[in-house]
């Protein structure tokens, strides 16, 4: 046995270096093609073998599902990055969060990247919902429209957990103000706050339970939903597009044409997002006091239209506006389901014109009722201004262009584009007025001084 | 359409190598920015002073001061415990500290205890509460300063703390605690100004015009206007806002309570330098008082002593609770049985 | 099967580009691109009618192809380095080097005092004070007094009275720190600053 041992050692040593390299490289020496394929299979898993001119044009789809995934890869490495420093309790959290900003090499770049790759992912996942709805590329795709509100909600909960995390001033009660809304929820709000919360208010136990939520369970489920819905995209044949559409005919191989398209991209979307965050960086507010907030406490942009809602109906803006928004558009694939115009901005021409309409009218009717509004208000008892504030009217709004729209271009398309537009200028209008809002929630045009400022 | 595939991933190549190229030129401008942070600036320009020993690095100073900040200042002001570079001709950043108060640099007070900022922050402006940082923790100039004397002394419990000792009694002459008595709590029947409890928050010029102009800062109120009070005597005006500046009271731990009340005082107590949550003790009080050394976290000095510290002499050798009041353990210690003094 | 000709013939024309092309070990960022900078070359060779790849590569295309790869490569590698950069310390939390220890009162002649806060023994006898570490110079566990010296329970390392190694795995006495008598009447003392062993500091302030 010894000497065929030590003779085996032997080769085997003496092979070592090309037996490095074959056997950690499937690409290598004795199975050539085998790393290539598996390569190859990776990107094949992700894409269709050919893909259309069409998927090809950068204006299809503007590129904003590759821009909201290297967005949340971004806030995966940076998110790491942060975790090395950040205390998550209520005396180290500022503390450590001005360690980041201050004294840590980096700290203060890597802190503005997560910042603002954040606000970019929910600001890009909002322009990913409109485009397909106005294209009406949900059509077919039920279930990964059902996959892609998931991944929304997700988004949001990830923003909004993250916004308190610095423990400062803005993030505090930024967030009392955001979790007293869900207060107007009927039924399951309360249950919903105090779990949140763990406890009446937003305390130590809040700030852990944020950032469970944010550095654990919220990123696990968006990757599961992630990963499904890259699944779906894949199933579904890529892109929606109308069987009818001619430049369909000719195909392309997604390799090189799409992937290097989407690496491009995700090279620019990069550079453009580190660029930002070396010349701008993410504000650390002033350190925490509890006993007074600071005037105005504003929710963070992506809410602020359920707050200005909320203040004029806590019923209407903090529930029945957002709920029947959520309604409609879960219902939205499953009501519409007309094959024509699929893949085109706007569908049929019928639907562009009721479209154009449609928002000419509700930006007209928002000026209206925020101006009737603005001058009525004080003179209401609390049932009227249920009834009449410009929320109640948007919706009264949205519901007659659903049925207008509907009716008069003879398609459900036509329908549903319309009541969306409605809805959109008003959540679009509120939170321009939320922007403009001053200390005692009254109105200041942007480049005015607040008056009281420290 | 004219789509022609070879030039299109030729193209596509071209603009890869761009986009790497330009995301690659990103990352260096990133690097060379990480590498030029201010703090390490002023210390090139303390070395070049001669100031420092060759072959020493400086890097990040900090330490944790007696309220329990961490203070990073002198990472840049690298000469205050220096009597060598004392000099005027020492630029301003590096000279020495003024030397009556080299004690408080011995016993960790720090910097920030007394001139405010923010100690954790490398950057001048953010460090210094620089206006349009948002801070509101201004940086304290003389003779303003005196109000940072409250955070551990009553008014005239030492020497230059004249103008604080002024300003509290004049809060009290010219009828301020009336609308505004700095109690905890108690809101109701009188106290219908707003409270000022932590008003020494506000910059200077927000306090300054809340007394001459009320209406200035907040269109509502009806507070009258003091300006005609201080025409005269501006000095007293000074005063005043020393001892305004000087109520920060959850930030030194203080409690305005029926005693501090009628002497027109919110003074800082014994938890701020014995601050009870990280129970550390400042400078000489640590050693004398065996309940400051064992049992920090459950000490309660303003049950006896409201609102103001006990000057060091009162600690001779034990607890004044002790030795001097009779009074049982459960004075300070919760959940302790009641001892009669012997 | 012109295919397969043609893929074997760009597969001989082309073995070092498949093996350059390779990603680097971890790369942190870029993960999509770094798959495709390997899969790069057996693309070319490997899809139906329409690929551009089934002609043979131009030189240009190829020097295109692999500078994207590797400035790829090379910006995955800057990031993996900003990121190292960012976790290492800069500064460090813990209590301060110097700190004073109490009055000279405090400590009574022929004593020795564990500070069990600051892992310090102080000494007093005839000759005045002393402070040393009681943290064991092997593996930094506590020690524990006995009757003639000290006896660290981790690994067995003994000392004597002074701190010197008398057995076991230690190799270096328990150090002395700088002690002084600062003109607040306190005894101060440095930890950062070792002393030889057997170095007393007399009430009145001066060295024996």
């Amino acid at each position: 046995m010894k000497p065929s041992f030590f003779s085996a050692l032997l080769s085997n040593l003496r092979s070592l270096p090309g037996a490095l390299r074959s056997g950690l490289r499937p690409g290598g020496d004795p199975a050539p093609a085998l790393g290539q394929r598996m390569r190859r299979n990776f990107i094949y898993h992700l894409h269709v073998l050919k893909v259309s001119a069409r998927t090809l044009h950068p204006l299809t789809t503007l590129g904003l599902g590759v821009i909201t995934a290297t967005l949340f890869f971004v806030l995966v490495v940076t998110g790491i990055l942060l975790m090395i420093y950040y205390l998550p309790t209520s005396r180290q959290a500022y503390e450590s969060m001005q360690d980041i900003q201050y004294a840590v090499a980096l700290g203060g770049f890597t802190r503005a990247l997560h910042r603002w790759a954040a606000h970019g992912m929910v600001l890009v996942i909002l322009l990913h919902l409109f485009r397909v709805v106005f294209t009406g590329s949900y059509r077919r795709r039920e279930l990964n429209w059902i996959l892609g509100i998931g991944l929304g909600f997700c988004t949001l909960g990830l923003a909004f957990t993250g916004y308190l995390l610095p423990w400062d001033q803005l993030s505090f009660w930024a967030v009392s103000v955001s979790t007293a809304m869900l207060d107007n929820v009927p039924l399951i709000g309360g249950c919903i706050k105090s779990l949140l919360l763990g406890g009446e208010i937003v305390s130590s136990a809040t700030l852990l339970r944020f950032y469970t939520l944010h550095v654990a369970l919220l990123p696990a489920g968006l990757l599961l939903f992630l990963a499904l819905h890259f699944w779906r995209i894949r199933k579904d044949g890529g892109l929606a597009a109308s069987a009818t559409l001619p430049e369909d005919a000719k195909m392309f191989p997604a390799w090189p044409h799409l992937v290097l398209r989407e690496a491009i991209l995700v090279l620019l979307v990069l550079a453009v997002v580190c660029l930002v965050s070396a010349f701008v960086k993410a504000p650390l507010g002033v350190p925490l006091d509890f006993h007074t907030p600071g005037n105005p406490e504003k929710a963070p942009w992506y809410f602020l239209w359920v707050q200005e809602a909320v203040s004029y109906s806590s019923v209407v803006g903090g529930f029945v506006f957002p709920g029947l928004l959520l309604f409609g558009l879960l219902l939205l694939p499953f009501l519409e389901r007309e094959d024509r115009g699929v893949g085109t901005w706007f569908g049929p021409r019928q639907c562009r014109r009721a479209v154009v309409v449609a928002l000419a009218a509700s930006v007209l009717a928002f000026l209206v009722f925020e101006a009737l509004f603005v001058t009525a208000a004080d003179g209401l008892d609390p049932l009227a201004r249920d009834l009449f504030n410009p929320a109640t009217g948007m919706l009264v709004l949205a519901v007659a262009a659903f049925v207008l729209g509907g009716w008069l271009t003879g398609s459900t398309r036509g329908a549903f584009l319309s009541g969306f537009v409605v809805m959109l200028v008003a959540v679009v209008g509120f939170t321009v007025m939320g922007l403009l809002r001053g200390p005692d929630w009254v109105f200041y045009l942007p480049g005015e001084a607040w008056p009281g400022g420290i | 359409m004219g789509f022609d595939a070879r030039k299109d991933a030729l193209r596509l190549r071209a603009g890869l190598l761009l986009s790497a190229l330009a995301l690659a030129l990103v990352f260096l401008l990133v690097a060379f920015r990480g590498c030029r942070t201010e703090w390490r600036s002023h210390q090139d320009a303390f070395r070049e002073l001669g100031a420092v020993p060759a072959g020493r690095e400086l890097g990040i100073a900090q330490f944790e001061n007696c309220v329990g900040e961490v203070d990073r200042c002198t990472t840049c002001h690298l000469g205050v415990t220096r009597a060598d570079l004392a000099g005027e001709e020492i630029p301003l950043p590096f000279r020495a500290h003024p030397a009556p108060l080299a004690h408080h640099v011995k016993n960790r007070v720090g910097c920030s205890v007394c001139h405010g900022g923010t100690p954790r922050a490398l950057e001048s402006r953010t460090a210094h509460a620089a206006p349009g940082t948002g801070r509101t923790d201004p940086l304290h100039r003389l003779p303003h300063i005196q109000a940072s004397c409250a955070r551990c002394h009553l008014p005239g419990d030492r020497p230059g703390m004249e103008r604080l000792k002024n300003g509290a009694r004049l809060y009290l002459s010219l009828g301020c605690a009336i609308c505004h008595p700095l109690t905890r709590g108690g809101r109701g029947g009188w106290d219908f100004g707003t409270d000022l409890r932590s008003i020494g928050r506000r910059s200077l010029a927000y306090l300054e015009a809340s007394l001459v102009d009320p209406a200035a800062n907040f269109p509502q109120s009806t507070m009258p206007s003091f300006a005609h009070t201080f025409e005269k005597n501006t000095e007293a005006l000074v005063d005043l806002l020393i001892y305004l500046e000087s109520l920060v009271l959850e930030r030194s731990g203080g409690e305005c309570n029926r005693r501090t009340r009628s002497q027109g005082l919110a003074m800082a107590n014994c938890t701020t330098c014995h601050s009870g949550e990280a129970g550390r003790a400042c400078g000489r009080f640590e050693h004398r008082c065996p309940y400051i050394l064992e049992r920090k976290d459950q000490l309660d000095c303003t049950r006896c002593h409201p609102g103001s510290m006990p000057g060091p002499d009162e600690h001779k050798g034990f607890c004044p609770v002790i030795r001097e009041h009779r009074r049982g353990c459960s004075a300070c210690h919760d959940g302790l049985p009641e001892v009669e003094g012997s | 099967m012109g295919k397969r000709s043609s893929k074997r013939a760009a597969k001989k024309k082309k073995p070092t580009s498949a093996g350059e092309d390779q990603p680097p070990g971890q790369s942190t960022q870029e993960e999509i691109p770094a798959e495709e900078a390997g899969a790069d070359a057996a693309r070319e060779a490997s899809l139906g009618p329409g690929d551009p790849g089934a002609e043979p590569p131009s030189s240009r295309r190829q020097f295109l192809a692999r500078a994207g790869n590797w400035t790829v490569c090379a910006c995955a590698l800057g990031a993996a380095a900003g990121s190292l950069r960012l976790a290492s310390p800069d500064f460090f939390e813990g209590p301060p080097k110097r700190f004073p220890l109490g009055l000279p009162s405090d400590f009574k002649t022929g004593t020795l005092t564990w500070l069990q806060d600051q892992q310090l023994f102080v000494l007093r006898d005839g000759r005045g004070f002393a402070a040393f570490s009681s943290r064991c110079t092997h593996l930094g566990c506590t020690v524990r007094r006995t009757a003639d010296g000290f006896f660290c329970p981790c690994h067995g390392a003994r000392f004597d009275e002074q701190g010197l190694v008398v057995l076991g795995p230690a190799r270096t006495p328990l150090p002395w720190f700088e002690v002084w008598v600062e003109s607040d009447g306190r005894v101060w003392v440095d930890t950062g600053q070792v002393v030889p062993v057997g170095t007393m500091i007399s009430p009145g302030g001066a060295e024996s």
